[in-house]
């Protein structure tokens, strides 16, 4: 089986050589998901950096780059039946016509997912195909969300790249595929951007250049990018997604795919620089360029002029360094920091912290208390027991978290009217809880949605304010253990979710002068909301 | 003897079904409503009493302090509320003290029913006791004896379903006294039921059947309260010792021999009947003319009223009567119900089973200084 992202197709028509050449370029990315498929986050934005990269470093001119978000089925069959206009008409004229396509979002087994229509493979390789460039580069990006790592293609898809390879025989085929059949690929929230686009980008904007010819050539992109992302993704929920490559090129040699060494500005990491190093860009707070340099040759990573933020951690250091492209790192000038703590634990926890806000209804517990104060002629004001809970935790893994809780319950005043005077004896209560939390949390569907059980342990304070008949207030409060057993299921939502919960609650703060222990609160059902980052 | 008199049927009707209206028979029953050191809806017999907490010092409850205690309660429970009670009680008993509830139908000073209440912590305690007969007002005396502690929490009293008492033994009314309710005559200590039969198939315990067996120097007239849970008793009157503001019946009880309303029921010892009876120029009208909520009654009739125009011995039901501004006499303090009373707690209670309001008139008896 395969999944996820499809990347790529290429196709070489061996038409003869002509001189000039003409580039083209359509672009396409899509978030949105097709019925049971999440929202993905970064497909759009991979589709505008791919854009980039080909214009500044791929020899593609702007007006020549289509990008097109979230299109309709139709839209872009209209856009490719244009495209095949502007190809035919250079062809005729004797120009050399190369022709990248590039699609992510979501697919399912036999068609990209362009919202809620879909657009069959088959027609897309077809439409493709007739454009009649002399070099046709398809990379097609499928993919769904996960709870964790977006995992893109989650509805396992056919074997895209062999029958693809299939088809293309007859005309000479390269082939290169994101992932294996069995495998899944992933969107990463740390890099804003799927594991394989990002990858790629950086070995075309330099990385990648293994000869230091400064190009980098379609098999130099992909090796980088295979490298990369198996690395990547080795710790990931999903596990290790591997890129692969099949091309059958005729009468061409190397086909480079882009060109670092003529872009306006290159950051240059030094030959003695070793370590992994992610270079962001200060302005917009994007990470351009992640790889792992290694001791000995310099490596030249093009990008657009400006001032850049290079991190570089080797084994336990870490150093910062600023820097304005074009340049090169002077190691001396940069500042060594402290890990910080997530790194140390590596994985991939897009959020550590959950915050979580929860209202709870439900009959407060009859016991020896209550059973009492029934005695004595007093009645439970008909009325819910209603809980506020807030919640901090802080997540051992994808599984385990665990914090603090605070309850705060107001229970039902209970009344006893005095026979024969207009007044009544009232017993106001409320307990407040402070306890320690483990949560168990698993995803139950790929669109967000979670279960969770969490126990809870700790101390309880309890109120009680005794209203006498002569209108005389008496409170005291009591000290006694608590617990807390939630059950929910919560809808999360990037950093925010809502969910519903049940939980069985309990406290041996409140008793009385005669010896009965109230154990406070009892089964309740509500509302949770919450906050993770 | 059967004697109807249906004056006596309004009167009666004013003591049926007196409970609250969740048929509790007794007042504050947790003991909750404090005056003081002293309980304001309790009676305190003999010993003392003192305020302690029970589940909770906001809610507290009645120590019985000393080895000979009784409080009490005269409740306005009667036949027509039912003839079931259930007891329910909460208590923490010592056990070397013993506290017992009796039951004295009608507050007459007989007990008809004694039950001990076991020694508990705080266990609720429950007891059904039937009342045989036709019934009204019953006196609940709490009593304890013994050096041992003796806390009372609750003591609710209810009128229930009849079927819960059908295996125990009935408390039996008997020997009712004057203004009692009564179905026959031999319930009556008297041995006369008034009224029985009526409308309201109830009737009243009255002393005489008429004017004929009291003699000569008496008659069958309005003798003095005895029980804010009774009507004002029927019974013989000497002649003539009534004075100028005093409830009556008939003529013949007071000393003017002027009773307002004179044989139709309630009235009032006055000094003049019309105004004839009074000077050239003067009216004969109501001496305390009207309150905030209506005309008083029963008033008796004065000459004159409220005009200051009294010379001195002149009868007086006021200080405005008179010409000086001062009637000497007796304060003249009545019920709703126009019976005499010392205190609220000689006034029938209402249906809160709180007592009634005992409100100074005028003067009794009075003349002009």
């Amino acid at each position: 089986m395969r999944a996820g992202w499809i990347a790529l197709v290429m196709f070489w028509c061996t038409v003869a050589h002509a001189e000039p050449s003409s580039n083209y370029a359509i672009v396409v990315g899509s978030n949105s998901g097709g019925p049971g498929q999440g929202t993905l986050h970064y497909a759009e934005d991979d589709a505008r950096r791919m854009a980039a990269v080909l214009t500044e470093l791929g020899g593609y001119t702007v007006d020549r780059v289509d990008v097109i978000a979230h299109p309709s089925p139709d839209q872009l069959r209209d856009r490719l039946a244009q495209l095949a206009k502007r190809v035919q008409r250079d062809t005729v004229a004797g120009k050399q016509v190369r022709v990248f396509f590039y699609y992510s979002g979501h697919a399912r087994a036999q068609a990209i997912d362009l919202g809620s229509a879909e657009l069959p493979l088959d027609e897309l390789r077809e439409r493709l195909f007739k454009i009649g460039a002399s070099l046709t580069v398809v990379v097609l990006d499928a993919c769904q969300s996960g709870a964790f790592s977006r995992i893109k293609g989650a509805a396992p898809a056919a074997d895209f790249s062999y029958s693809s390879r299939q088809r293309l025989d007859a005309t000479g085929v390269a082939v290169m595929a994101s992932s294996s059949g069995s495998e899944l690929s992933q969107e990463s929230e740390q890099l804003k951007s799927s594991y394989f686009t990002h990858h790629l980008l950086v070995g075309l904007r330099g990385a990648g250049d293994a000869n230091n010819d400064g190009e980098v050539s379609i098999d130099e992109a992909y090796r980088y990018a295979y490298h990369q992302t198996l690395l990547a993704t080795a710790e990931t929920a999903v596990g290790g997604q591997h890129v692969t490559f099949e091309a059958e090129l005729r009468g061409h040699g190397e086909v480079p795919l882009s060109f670092p060494r003529a872009a306006t500005a290159q950051i240059t990491l030094p030959a003695q620089l070793e370590g992994k190093t992610l270079v962001e860009d200060r302005r917009s707070h994007t990470v351009v360029a992640e790889t792992y340099k290694a001791k000995g040759a310099a490596v030249r990573i093009a990008v657009a002029p400006g001032d850049y933020e290079v991190l570089v951690r080797n084994g336990d250091q870490l150093s910062r360094c600023s820097m304005t492209a074009p340049g090169e790192i002077d190691l001396a000038r940069c500042k060594s920091e402290a890990l910080a703590d997530e790194t140390a634990k590596g994985g991939e926890l897009h959020h550590l912290w959950h915050l979580e806000a929860d209202l709870l209804f439900g009959n407060e517990r009859h016991d020896g208390y209550t059973n009492n104060l029934a005695n004595f002629g007093y009645a439970e004001k008909p009325t819910f027991s209603a809980g506020l809970g807030l919640t901090g935790l802080r997540r051992f893994d994808n599984i385990f978290s665990y914090g603090v809780v605070a309850n705060l319950k107001a229970m039902p005043s209970w009344t006893h009217a005095v026979t024969g005077a207009a007044a009544s004896q009232t017993l106001d209560w409320n307990e407040t809880d402070l306890m320690a939390a483990l949560r168990v949390a698993y995803g139950v569907a790929d669109d967000g949605f979670v279960m969770y059980t969490q126990l809870a342990g700790g101390a309880g304070i309890g109120g009680t304010k005794v209203t006498s008949a002569d209108a005389m207030t008496y409170r005291d409060h009591y000290l006694g253990w608590a617990y807390a057993a939630t059950f929910g299921i919560r809808l999360q939502l990037d950093h925010f979710g809502i969910g519903l919960a049940y939980e069985n609650t309990g406290s041996t703060a409140i008793h009385d002068l005669i010896g009965n222990t109230h154990s406070s609160g009892g089964d309740r059902w509500g509302f949770t909301a919450d906050w993770e980052f | 003897m059967r004697v109807s008199p249906l004056f006596i049927a309004a009167l009666a009707v004013s003591q049926m079904g007196a409970t609250d209206c969740g048929g509790n028979a007794l007042r504050d029953p947790g003991f909750d409503l404090w005056c003081g050191d002293g309980l304001c809806a309790w009676k305190v017999e003999r010993g003392d009493v003192a305020k302690v907490s029970t589940w909770n010092q906001g809610d507290p409850g009645v120590e019985l302090v000393g080895d000979d205690v009784a409080i009490e309660q005269l409740s306005p429970v009667a036949s027509s509320d039912g003839s079931c009670l259930e007891f329910s009680m909460i208590a923490n008993i010592e056990s070397t003290a013993q506290v017992t509830l009796a039951i004295d139908i009608f507050g007459d000073g007989s007990i008809e029913h004694s039950e001990t209440i076991p020694t508990s912590n705080w266990a609720p305690l429950t007891f059904e006791l039937p009342i045989q007969g036709v019934y009204g007002g019953i006196r609940f005396e709490l009593a304890k004896v013994g050096t041992g502690k003796a806390v009372l929490a609750q003591i609710g009293a209810r009128v229930v379903d009849r079927a819960k008492c059908d295996h125990f033994a009935p408390a039996i009314a008997s020997n009712a006294p004057n203004g009692a309710p009564c179905a026959v005559g031999t319930d009556c200590a008297s041995g006369l039921c008034a009224g029985d039969g009526g409308i309201f198939d109830i009737g009243t315990c009255i002393g005489c059947a008429g004017d004929a067996s009291c003699g000569s120097d008496a008659s069958c007239g309005y003798g003095p309260p005895e029980s804010p849970v009774r009507t004002i008793p029927t019974e013989c009157v000497a002649n003539g010792v009534k004075e100028l503001g005093e409830t009556c019946l008939k003529n013949l009880e007071c000393a003017s021999h002027i009773c307002t309303a004179a044989g139709y029921g309630l009235g009032a010892c006055s000094s003049c009947g019309t105004d004839a009876d009074c000077a050239s120029g003067e009216s004969c009208g109501l001496a305390w003319g009207e309150s905030a909520f209506g005309v008083i009654f029963p008033q008796p009739l004065v000459c004159a009223p409220l005009q200051h125009l009294g010379s001195p011995g002149t009868a007086c039901a006021s200080n405005e009567d008179c010409a000086s501004s001062v009637c000497n006499g007796t304060e003249r303090k009545q019920c709703d119900d126009g019976r005499s009373c010392a205190t609220a707690a000689n006034c029938p209670v209402n249906s809160n089973l709180k007592s009634g309001a005992c409100t100074t008139l005028g003067v009794q008896g009075g003349s002009c200084q």
